[in-house]
């Protein structure tokens, strides 16, 4: 059952879209432990399953750099950081104030590679971010990351570091403004509370509420101070189908768009509202889920997409596979390829599955009630004023090495080196793929470019000027490296400048 | 876990006597008043009190049992009980509850009732119990059952983890029972603030609703065979260890082994002979070193299935005469010694139903042996639990001490020995004092006081010293929140409303554990080849110095290090000791062996996959059935 607003492939919504995927191969052999719902073996599900659709082909396939103590202390506080790096499950009997302190033992335990673990995760995220500031790809995608509950102080909710709010941090250096969309089943409580006292950015979130973790949410909970009205909660009840969902998630969001007008979007794709999830309550189909994905992308807004919860792998790797391919503008076929976890998604072997017949307790009235109450409060905000643009701050220079030592990363371990390196030649070859492919995009970039220059010389000289200031640091950076790796980082280096 | 013991057994003495025995009222004028919530939320507040006077408490326990039986005059009564509880206006007071009209008690000052949460937590428990008791109505041996493993754990007879573990053998069908076992046992051991003791229990109920009792317990395992110690701990440990019998710990653990594995046997519908003699249960489950079966096995498999049911069925009826279970488990021990060559080693036959159950027996048997075999390695584990648990005992009465007492706010030594002394400073007042704000995480902060700005925030105190994120920009500081907290509003027991999977939903996603555990071994073996390989061709090559020990951590990470423990299993440690001494000479041993390991999973999987097949088959439509539920809105594709 196809929902109303579906673009046909000549209407705008068919133009392609340049899609940056960030993946790394060690992510699924994490282990929160046997029996533990939270499973990153899924996210190597999907990666097979996009691998063998052939969507690899389509978009830019980047390993993450790790995210460093100086990216995670950006949000997170320093002892809590330090705490994740130094905790071995041999050591945390020795530390049990402090797994108390941090929340860590029980929903989010200490596992092995805990900490190289959220590096990569949140190192994809905010790689993504760091993608959509220099204009390389439209969409970004990190369904190892999504992280939506954890708090600068702990973790929770099986999340440890909150990626998302380090994304947003990111685009903000860009952005004047940045929308954050959370469909995930539970209140993405982390990241509205981290910014719930700014008008910079919004969260809005879509979950079940009511005798459900994190048990806040309250439609009520609206932001505070200059974050008034910009913090937005849509509560739901068990069974909401596709057709009831996006009665409130097209208005609210077509609202917000309009408002807000954000100059870049994080949606998080939490898959446990699908029906069937083995912890949700919803009874969301895949192509219902994927809808937001579709809306999101009409709006030709840089779009973050990120994981988050999910804990029936099968379901969650046909959704994240399926939403991939609406982000490429590919419609994937419903039979399945053979591959090598093909295996989970018996009986049928099909990318779509049925949703239950199970009750939907969300009634047309609670529904007008709810989305009524959100959109009059969206009309107290005033349209977005156009703010004069600011000299942009430093990018994250992720994986670099620097000069100073002041931040806890360590000295590169030249055998470490190569395997980056090894890498990164392969992700160089695919990025002259890719670009030799689309040509034609290059040159419509350079359009947009000139058109850009000459409608603000000031901003256009401040780009060339922050992105300079890129290269001479990484030519700095070229010094340093092993001989036999100067001529890869060269390239890499030109690719990214 | 223990103090949830102690308090549905403790509920349990109170209700059956004032249920179940008519009350002969010799004075015949005067009608004992109703037993109460508040009287069970009395009672609980009476233990908290004496917690470091167990001795004052049985007391105060054997006046109650003798006051509602009757067997002595009201007023030495009510006076024994005034001098017990001396010192505690508030609980003479609430004392009572159990007097008749006319009697009470009246002392000059009224004081606080308990507070609310502890009251949830005893009416939790009684909840508990009277469901178990309407679950088996028909079976009064399971129920009774229970009943006896309660009391024994009480007494001290029996551990913590023994009575966890009967008791989750006796529930194991009931999986809403076992569910609310560890948010009681959490909740009880727990005395933060309300709120956060509410986001503690959603979590784990929400979050871990899927995960089955049996494997927290394997984790739990893990956990204490790993803990370190030092040499105090290791004196402390040995005087605990001198306190158990050799005999009631030897039952203990045949007990114990028995039922993890008949809980293991039926979760995965195979046996795993040669595994489960060489690893132990968890080790068993995280590699599930299953061999080849012939192709028979799967025509039968639905056979054994029912087979694997009877045989659980029938330890159930054991278990009403644990006696007899353990005298008998002894005897097939004594006979395995004599038997022993003639074990099946890797290949399974099921000709009979009797060898089944008897197999089923041998391996259990089988493994105690082993255990006792290496007596110094269990000697070891052994200790390591004791040390486990008394660790927690001593963690817990610290933090109880620095939250409800004032004069007790000094930090203690973690080395300390607690003094076992009575606490008779005055309750922490509800409103904290600025000086332990600012000593405290947010975690510990009661925030119910704090101004609120709508629902779910509340404002951190401004005594609160808001921990440091260096690396902010100044971009970070103007749009992050650092004094807005927010909190879920209110404690809520999840498990009762949340939606319940169907039977054929709970099928499929245990199939899917099964897969991903044997998949997860799989590709953590493939990973650790491929790094080992590399390694060697380094050290082939000469890029690194062979003479001079090789720095193993720098070049596997720790999901490496874990795999190659696990492969080797009791010898694990071993192995990585050895690896690290001469890593040029055992690498290429454990390649080998890796190897061999992955080429085993992977014809496991294939034999596997299409048992998982035929489950799909038969559970998945049916599991998009939720017809249970009446519906105005069915949508059907």
């Amino acid at each position: 059952m196809d929902t109303g607003g579906n673009s046909l492939p000549s209407a705008p919504d068919g133009v392609k879209r340049k899609v940056c995927y960030f993946y790394d191969p060690e992510v699924g052999n994490y282990y929160y432990g046997q029996g533990h719902p939270m499973k990153p073996h899924r996210i190597r599900m999907t990666h097979a399953l996009l691998a063998h659709y052939g969507l690899l082909q389509h978009m830019q396939v980047h390993k993450p750099f790790p995210a460093r103590d100086r990216d995670l202390c950006r949000f997170h506080a320093d002892d809590y950081v330090a705490f994740l790096r130094s905790i071995t499950p041999e050591t945390q009997q020795d530390h049990l104030r402090q797994l108390k302190r941090f929340n860590v033992g029980e929903d989010c335990p200490v596992f092995d590679g805990l900490y190289s673990f959220c590096q990569t995760y949140a190192g994809g995220s905010v790689g993504g971010a760091v993608k959509l500031n220099h204009d390389q790809c439209d969409i970004a995608v990190n369904w190892a990351g999504g992280l939506h509950h954890a708090k600068k102080c702990e973790a929770s909710g099986f999340c440890y570091v909150n990626d998302i709010v380090l994304a947003i941090l990111e685009l903000l250096k860009q952005h004047e403004r940045v929308l954050y969309v959370d469909i995930d089943i539970h209140h993405g409580d982390g990241v509205e509370e981290a910014f719930y006292t700014t008008d910079r950015v919004m969260t809005v979130s879509f979950h079940k509420f009511g005798d459900y973790f994190p048990g806040t949410g309250d439609v009520r909970d609206i932001g505070y101070g200059k974050g008034k009205y910009y913090s937005l909660n849509v509560p739901l009840d068990d069974g909401i189908d596709d057709e009831s969902y996006h009665f409130l998630f097209k208005p609210i969001i077509g609202k917000i768009m309009e408002v807000f007008r954000p100059g870049a979007v994080v949606l998080q794709c939490g898959a446990d509202s699908l029906s069937g999830d083995r912890l949700g309550c919803f009874n969301l189909s895949i192509r219902g889920h994927a809808e937001c994905v579709k809306y999101m992308r009409s709006f030709n807004v840089p779009l973050l997409l990120l994981g988050g919860g999910g804990y029936t792998i099968r379901n969650v790797a046909r959704c994240w596979c399926y939403e991939t391919g609406v982000a490429l503008g590919i419609e994937v076929d419903d039979k399945m390829p053979q591959h090598e976890y093909y295996e989970y998604f018996g009986p049928d072997y099909t990318l779509h599955v049925a949703p239950s017949n199970m009750e939907n307790k969300n009634s047309w009235h609670l529904l007008e009630e709810i989305r009524s109450k959100l959109l009059e409060n969206l009309s107290k905000l005033q349209h977005a004023p156009s703010v004069q643009f600011q000299e942009r701050p430093p990018d994250s220079d992720l994986g670099e090495a620097d000069e100073d030592h002041d931040d806890g990363d360590g000295p590169w371990d030249p055998d470490s080196d190569m395997d980056i390196d090894v890498e990164r030649e392969l992700v160089s070859s695919k990025v002259k793929k890719e670009i030799s492919e689309h040509q034609p995009n290059d040159l419509e970039d350079q359009t947009s470019g000139e058109h850009l220059r000459g409608s603000d010389t000031a901003v256009a000289e401040t780009c060339m000027k922050a992105l300079d200031i890129s290269c001479q640091k990484a030519d700095e950076d070229n010094v340093k490296v092993e001989q036999n790796t100067v001529n890869d980082l060269a390239k890499e280096t030109d690719l990214k400048c | 876990m223990i103090n949830f013991f102690n308090d549905i057994y403790t509920f349990y003495e109170i209700f059956c006597m004032n249920s179940c025995q008519p009350l002969v009222n010799g004075r015949g004028a005067k009608k004992q008043r109703p037993m109460t919530d508040s009287a069970l939320a009395y009672l609980t507040t009476v233990k908290d009190a004496f917690k470091d006077d167990r001795e004052k408490y049985d007391k105060f326990l054997e006046l109650v049992k003798n006051f509602t039986a009757e067997r002595f005059n009201l007023v030495r009564g009510i006076e024994e009980v005034k001098e017990l509880l001396k010192g505690y206006r508030d609980l003479i007071l609430g004392f009572n509850v159990f007097l008749p009209k006319g009697y009470e008690i009246k002392l000059p000052l009224e004081d606080e009732q308990p507070p609310e949460k502890k009251l949830d937590v005893f009416v939790k428990a009684k909840k508990l119990l009277h469901k178990i008791k309407a679950r088996f109505h028909g079976q009064d041996n399971v129920y009774k059952t229970f009943l006896a493993i309660l009391k024994m754990h009480k007494d001290g007879t029996k551990s913590p983890t023994a009575a966890y573990g009967e008791i989750t053998a006796l529930l194991q069908h009931h999986a809403d029972l076992l569910n609310e076992l560890p948010f009681l046992s959490l909740n009880t051991s727990r005395t933060i603030s309300i709120h956060f003791t509410s986001a503690q229990n959603s979590l784990f109920r929400e979050k871990s609703s899927a995960v089955p009792i049996v494997q927290q317990m394997c984790v739990l395992k893990r956990k204490r065979t790993k803990t370190s110690h030092d040499d105090h701990n290791h004196i402390v440990g040995h005087r605990l260890e001198s306190d158990w019998s050799e005999r009631e710990k030897d039952n203990r653990d045949y007990y114990q082994d028995g039922i993890q594995k008949l809980l293991s046997l039926k979760r995965t519908h195979f046996c795993m002979a040669e595994d489960l003699m060489a690893r132990s249960f968890c080790n068993v489950d995280k590699h599930f070193g299953m061999h080849p079966m012939p192709s028979t096995c799967y025509d039968q498999s639905s056979m054994k299935s029912s087979e694997r049911f009877s045989f659980c069925a029938k330890i159930k009826d054991k278990l009403q005469n644990p006696k007899n279970y353990f005298s008998k488990h002894v005897d097939i021990y004594s006979k395995e010694k004599t038997t022993r060559q003639e074990l099946p080693s890797s290949t399974t036959d099921f000709p009979r139903k009797f060898p089944d159950l008897m197999k089923g027996f041998n391996e259990c048997v089988t493994q105690c042996k082993k255990m006792n075999e290496s007596s110094r390695d269990e000697e070891h584990v052994q200790k390591q639990i004791k040390l486990e648990d008394w660790n927690r005992d001593r963690h817990h009465d610290g933090d109880d001490r620095v939250k409800e007492t004032v004069s007790d706010c000094r930090k203690r030594d973690k080395s300390t020995v607690v003094a076992n002394k009575n606490v008779s400073g005055r309750k922490l007042s509800l409103y904290a004092s600025k000086k332990k704000n600012s000593a405290k995480s947010v975690r510990e902060l009661d925030l119910s006081i704090c101004e609120k700005c709508t629902p779910s925030y509340y404002l951190l105190p401004k005594e609160f010293q808001i921990p440091s994120s260096s690396r902010r920009t100044k971009l970070d500081a103007e749009v992050l929140n650092d004094h807005w907290k927010c909190v879920a509003p209110s404690i809520k027991d999840y498990s009762s409303k949340h939606m319940s999977k169907n039977l054929n939903e709970m099928t499929l996603f245990e199939c899917e554990d099964d897969r991903i555990e044997l998949d997860m071994c799989l590709e953590t073996a493939k990973s650790t080849t491929k790094q080992v390989e590399e390694l060697i061709e380094k050290i082939n090559t000469n890029m690194i110095e062979r003479d001079n020990p090789i720095n193993i951590e720098k070049h596997l990470i720790a999901q490496n290090l874990r795999c190659i423990e696990q492969l080797y299993g009791d010898h694990g440690i071993d192995v990585l000791d050895v690896l690290r001494k001469n890593a040029s000479q055992v690498l290429p041993v454990i390649l080998t062996r890796l190897k061999q390991k992955h080429e085993e999973w992977a014809r496991c999987r294939a034999d596997l996959n299409k048992l998982w097949a035929e489950v799909y088959a038969k559970n998945y439509h049916k599991s998009l059935n939720h017809d249970r539920v009446p519906s105005t809105r069915n949508q059907e594709l």
